[in-house]
């Protein structure tokens, strides 16, 4: 007989160091039934695992010695670090850029681990910074996926440890949404009433199914396993709100350039850093996030020399080559700076593996693009994308290069890329009016 | 509907790509391969590495049979990439470089100015010291049959204080070692290539200077940039080839000048047109 309410959640902290200290966990909850591994009990139970009977004519060999592993497959790889997966392209481990419409962009589902992307943006908008935070957001939200071991290390150059207070949040959906997953978290919790409902369901379906599906269970956990990496791989970003907690110092590393006119001095702080974290992690992921790249706000003027820019970013790709398993750069810079039609600009775009261009749209497209979709004002882009270098096709002599055929927008949800297409302007009333007077054919 | 026919490419009119003569001559030939952006020429570099090496080209020629003798040296400097890039795609042509003995990489990029030229401002004198350790490497091969390939040598411009003079003496030196040395270069235009650019100090006309330089003293020339149309799905860019300003001095020997278009497939199939 329980003496319990039927929506008391019965593994709360309240209940777990209360007068039943068995009850822990879902594996805790007494169930009806055949116990496992009852000795004596050898008949296959539906939907449960099957247990090997010893033969006298077929013996079963026990122990780590005659236990034959699988193939570790691609997913398994994967599986036990948390945020890669293999790209879609060439199979190379892969992260996300925190936003998963350029993660499509770049064809792969992110950006390879040992490759680099620049980020150019002509104009006075910084729509760039917010690719970049997201970058940056998403390499700590890995980080806090799985406590115990290390995942992943953000490194941000140039800019002061206050950035960290700038980056984006998890969007927790609309508030619709936030309201429906409420309800589904206090679904799942463990409760008498909950209970009630689900294991009724369960012994139903176990009915159903055919007992040797259940031998497959092993790849259900497996696939799982791979289902929760697919889900902790990206994040959608709301950048109306922040990251909480802030990120702390063993999350992120700030080098500073300031006053800095030798490349050599950041490379070797770079590259302590990133043996620090490698010796403490050895599959840690280390983002670099280097924001508004050469601004003279930051950098010393010095520093816009071709002496300078060259070397410090060839340095940065052996970097990027040295640690190829752990490291993936993200930096943004002003086309209007360094325009893509200046050598300087051409050399960036043959030292990145990655290149895309932000254009916003000027005054007069941004009035066009409004009127267009006065009734649907989300529909509004701000700007095209395009794309110069994608990573390793271009390397290999694809020609990747897509000119005007995106277009981007920023808003709360995510900053968003879709394909671009002209707006027709609607001008059915004008034309109505126009067309009252009788023609005469 | 009708079908495009494709082509092998060669070089020269005895149908080869890289001829034995070439290799057997005692006069050493120059080669410029350049290329714009979206046009990078890796598959075509790692064709023309097999063809020194074993004499086949299985990407882009399939009539080629594989010499009697392996007895070539390819040397490869790179100042873009390291030897992973080249040693890990070759193995999908049917050629393991990490285990052929007749193939040495020489990378320039790894160490470039964490070791080798750590003052960018000023430096002349490693550069120099550089060079003489590849020539010592070049020299010591094995065989005195030898293709060098050189990549991006005009970074060295852009990057440091290097003149277009002095680099251009480095590659003659270097071209001295070997009987064909293939100049990897690119020359988008006007970022690399302007003719307009006066002021000898700028980086854009010291690449240019170098180049131009280059083109006087070569001997074929194959250049690769995408379609003026823009993308095409099937079409990834044209190859020219040109023979260069100086002929090859081997009788019945002539450059195949023709213009190709070809498209690269997502497994590095490489088909061939001719336009």
């Amino acid at each position: 007989m329980s003496f319990r309410r039927r929506g008391e959640v019965l593994n709360s902290p309240s209940i777990q160091g209360g007068s039943n200290p068995r009850v822990g966990g879902p594996q805790a909850v007494p169930q009806r039934g055949v116990l496992p591994n009852r000795p004596g009990t050898h008949r296959a139970i539906p939907g449960q695992q099957r247990v090997a009977v010893p033969n006298p004519l077929n013996p079963v060999k026990i122990g780590p010695q005659h236990i034959q592993k699988p193939p570790e497959s691609t997913s398994d790889q994967y599986a036990h670090r948390i945020g890669v997966m293999p790209s879609l392209v060439t199979s190379e481990p892969t992260v996300s850029t925190g936003c998963s419409d350029l993660d499509k962009v770049l064809l792969h589902k992110g950006l390879p681990i040992g490759k680099s992307i620049l980020v150019e943006e002509t104009g006075s908008t910084d729509f760039a910074s917010v690719l970049v935070k997201c970058f940056a957001s998403q390499g700590i939200i890995h980080n806090r996926i799985s406590g115990d071991q290390k995942q992943s290390h953000v490194i941000v150059l140039g800019l002061p440890h206050s950035w960290a207070n700038e980056l984006p949040g998890l969007y927790k959906g609309s508030t619709k949404e936030q309201k429906k997953a409420k309800i589904e978290s206090n679904e799942s919790k463990i409760s008498v009433d909950n209970l009630a409902d689900s294991t009724s369901a369960r012994n139903e379906n176990n009915m159903k199914i055919a007992w040797r599906y259940g031998l497959s269970k092993n790849n259900e956990t497996s696939k799982v396993t791979e289902e929760e990496n697919n889900k902790n791989y990206q994040h959608q970003f709301d950048i109306t709100s922040r990251l909480i907690p802030s990120p702390s110092q063993h999350e992120i590393s700030f080098v500073p350039v300031s006053n800095v006119h030798n490349f050599s001095v950041i490379i070797a702080q770079l590259d302590e850093i990133i043996r620090r974290q490698i010796k403490q992690s050895p599959s840690i992921r280390i983002r670099i996030a280097i924001p508004n790249f050469l601004t003279p706000l930051l950098y010393h003027p010095s520093c816009s020399s071709p002496t300078f820019i060259f070397p410090f970013i060839s340095s940065l790709r052996t970097l990027l080559r040295n640690y190829s398993n752990n490291l993936v750069l993200m930096t943004s810079i002003s086309s209007d700076l360094y325009p893509s039609e200046s050598l300087i600009g051409a050399c960036l775009l043959s030292l990145f593996d990655s290149v895309v261009k932000l254009q916003p749209f000027n005054e007069e497209m941004t009035q066009l693009i409004e009127k267009a979709y006065k009734s649907e004002p989300s529909k509004i882009q701000h700007g095209l994308l395009h794309v110069l270098k994608i990573p390793t096709l271009s390397d290999r002599g694809m020609m990747m290069v897509r000119q005007s055929e995106y277009a981007f927008k920023n808003g709360r949800k995510k900053f968003e890329i879709e394909e671009w297409s002209i707006p027709v302007e609607d001008d059915a009333n004008e034309n109505d009016a126009q067309t009252t007077k009788s023609v005469e054919f | 509907m009708t079908s495009v026919q494709k082509h092998y490419l060669t070089l020269f009119n005895d149908n080869s790509i890289i001829p034995e003569s070439v290799l057997e001559s005692e006069h050493p030939y120059l080669s410029i391969v350049s290329h714009n952006i979206g046009t990078s020429p890796f598959w075509l570099s790692n064709s023309l590495i097999e063809n020194g090496l074993i004499g086949t080209a299985s990407a882009i020629n399939k009539d080629l049979s594989p010499r009697s003798t392996q007895d070539t040296n390819v040397v490869f400097i790179s100042f873009l990439n390291n030897e992973d890039f080249y040693v890990s795609n070759s193995k999908k042509s049917g050629i393991d470089l990490s285990i052929n003995s007749n193939f040495k990489f020489i990378d320039l990029f790894s160490d470039l100015f964490s070791n080798r030229l750590k003052d960018p401002k000023n430096a002349s004198r490693d550069v120099e010291t550089m060079f003489d350790e590849v020539k010592k490497i070049i020299h010591d091969c094995q065989h005195k049959k030898r293709i060098v390939f050189i990549e991006s040598p005009e970074f060295l411009l852009s990057s440091t204080n290097l003149t277009p003079n002095q680099l251009v003496k480095h590659l003659f030196e270097i071209n001295k070692f070997c009987n064909l040395l293939v100049v990897i270069s690119a020359q988008d235009s006007p970022q690399f290539v302007n003719t307009m650019a006066y002021e000898h100090s700028d980086p854009s006309f010291k690449i240019t200077d170098f180049l131009l330089k280059l083109y006087h003293r070569s001997n074929i020339n194959i250049n690769m940039q995408p379609l003026p149309t823009g993308r095409a799905k099937d079409i990834t860019g044209c190859l020219t080839v040109t023979k260069g300003s100086r002929p090859f001095e081997i009788p019945g020997l002539r450059v195949y000048e023709k213009e190709y278009m070809y498209h690269i497939g997502k497994e590095l199939g490489i088909d061939i047109y001719m336009r």
